[in-house]
């Protein structure tokens, strides 16, 4: 059984993001790992998390595929794009320094697009980001 | 290099195979009518049903439900499997 990575993936892109001046400069400090309860725009929302076994013959891993939201009251995409941008260049192909007994190889964003919500106000900037993480201890000696 | 060719074009062969079934699996795994358009060494599934956005990434109002990513996996695990299967076969 692969060591679980998810909760510090999590942890890494949340801190990566969180210390990240350009996203700041759009979205302050509105960065959730959960629908907030005062809808303020703009925000971004480490949503969903998927978890899936990627073991090698000599070493544990797992791929983790996470989707990020931005809410944007703007009017038009422009601004959801902004953040979907700032998102991508934080994040794309940049290590993650994961705690624990484990190493990030891979990160990749794998997706974005820019949605009209059903309430005809909101713009949903969505971007799914792919995380490979291996155990730093092989399975073999 | 007449041999170099014949080896390459086989393997192109296998993974324009291996395209196929991981997208014909896939279409057949989905909950909704899917169509595939194919390309030389890809494959565009696309969904007929305007809510499928909608259900995969959620809206203001509802959260997500999201349908794709595990079955997108096993499409990809799929697609590897074949793929390495006609590299074995081909050496």
């Amino acid at each position: 059984m692969s060591p679980d990575a998810s909760l510090a993936v999590q942890t890494a892109v949340f801190t990566r993001l969180a210390g990240d001046p350009a996203l700041a400069g759009l979205i302050g400090g509105r960065l959730f790992d959960r629908r907030p309860e005062s809808r303020v725009f703009p925000h971004v929302v480490i949503g969903e998390a998927e978890t899936l076994a990627d073991d090698s013959a000599t070493r544990a891993g797992q791929v983790h595929i996470l989707t990020l939201h931005a809410w944007s009251r703007y009017r038009g995409r422009a601004e959801a794009k902004r953040i979907l941008a700032a998102l991508s260049a934080a994040l794309h192909r940049q290590g993650l320094a994961l705690t624990g007994d484990m190493a990030c190889v891979q990160v990749l964003v794998t997706y974005s697009a820019t949605i009209d919500d059903d309430d005809g106000v909101t713009s949903h900037g969505v971007l799914r980001l792919r995380v490979v993480t291996e155990a730093l201890v092989p399975h073999t000696p | 290099m007449s041999g170099f060719r014949l080896a390459a074009e086989r393997l192109a062969a296998a993974v324009e195979a291996a395209l196929d079934a991981a997208a014909e699996r896939l279409v057949q795994a989905l909950p909704v009518d899917a169509g595939v358009e194919a390309a030389m060494g890809r494959r565009l599934v696309r969904l007929h049903d305007e809510q499928a956005v909608q259900r995969e990434f959620g809206t203001a109002a509802r959260p997500p439900d999201p349908f794709l990513v595990p079955l997108l996996a096993e499409a990809e695990r799929e697609l590897a499997a074949h793929v390495t299967e006609a590299l074995h076969l081909e050496p």
